[in-house]
């Protein structure tokens, strides 16, 4: 009955877990797993039977669908905030390639002309979309936390 | 007993790691006796709460093995999270003055 109970938690558990790699998702069920068996075994120590023991801690544990939601939401922000960054370091990149071949013409020709005019304007708004998608993880974190802090006031 | 806010379980997770390293379930019971049972938590809030710590580099997180029993992940704070635990406690404790302030002159004014 105990086990039945802890296993069909931690396998509703599991299911929600769905921004999670197989690693990941492993090794939060085993930690989950070792929390509510140490529950039980303090239920279990104040007298009470193995099926009501493992109630009890996971009622006290909470319900497996909103500590599923509670994780993936954070795991979601962080996979955002990766991608925001990539964009980012991608365009920085592209950047500093478009300076590395302009730098690479004009010392090859000594002749500044030859170098196609809309090269700088390139570079200048690879420079202004890295920076800004660089911002944009920093601006969305603030925002993020803006906005629980409202939740918490009201 | 009280139901411990959400918004209050990181700097609450951060002091109890600033004290000793600890496993999730070792948290949750020092929240418990440090309260004198007076504040509770829905203890599996406590991992979501780990993880936006962990992620933003405050605490660390590592498999260890136990003398006795499976491998239990500890938590420990971090140098960024000391920082970060003196700067919470700080604007904390100026909040709860200013709180105090208000209510002690809201008192002043009841009893005048």
């Amino acid at each position: 009955m105990q086990e039945t109970q802890l296993e069909s938690y931690l396998c509703s558990l599991k299911s929600q877990l769905k921004s999670f790699s197989p690693a990941e998702r492993e090794a939060e069920i085993r930690e989950v797993r070792q929390h509510l068996e140490a529950l039980i075994a303090w239920h279990l120590q104040q007298g009470q039977n193995s099926a009501e023991a493992t109630r009890l801690a996971i009622c006290q544990f909470g319900r497996a669908e909103r500590l599923g939601r509670d994780l993936n939401i954070g795991k979601q922000q962080n996979r955002f905030e990766t991608s925001i960054r990539w964009v980012g370091q991608g365009f920085l990149i592209w950047c500093g390639l478009w300076l590395a071949e302009l730098l690479f013409f004009s010392s090859m020709n000594n002749k500044p002309t030859d170098v196609p005019y809309y090269l700088s304007d390139r570079v200048l708004w690879a420079a202004v979309l890295a920076t800004a998608a660089l911002f944009c993880g920093h601006f969305y974190d603030k925002a993020m936390k803006k906005r629980k802090a409202s939740r918490v006031c009201a | 007993m009280r139901e411990l806010s959400k918004g209050d379980i990181p700097i609450i997770i951060l002091e109890i790691l600033d004290r000793q390293p600890c496993h999730g379930y070792a948290i949750a019971r020092e929240i418990e006796r440090q309260s004198e049972q007076v504040l509770q938590l829905r203890e599996g809030s406590l991992y979501p709460a780990l993880r936006v710590l962990e992620k933003d580099g405050l605490i660390q997180g590592d498999w260890e093995i136990q003398n006795s029993g499976p491998a239990r992940k500890i938590y420990q704070l971090t140098a960024a999270g000391k920082t970060e635990l003196h700067k919470r406690k700080q604007a904390w404790q100026a909040y709860t003055q200013l709180i105090s302030r208000i209510l002690g002159d809201d008192n002043a004014r009841n009893t005048a």
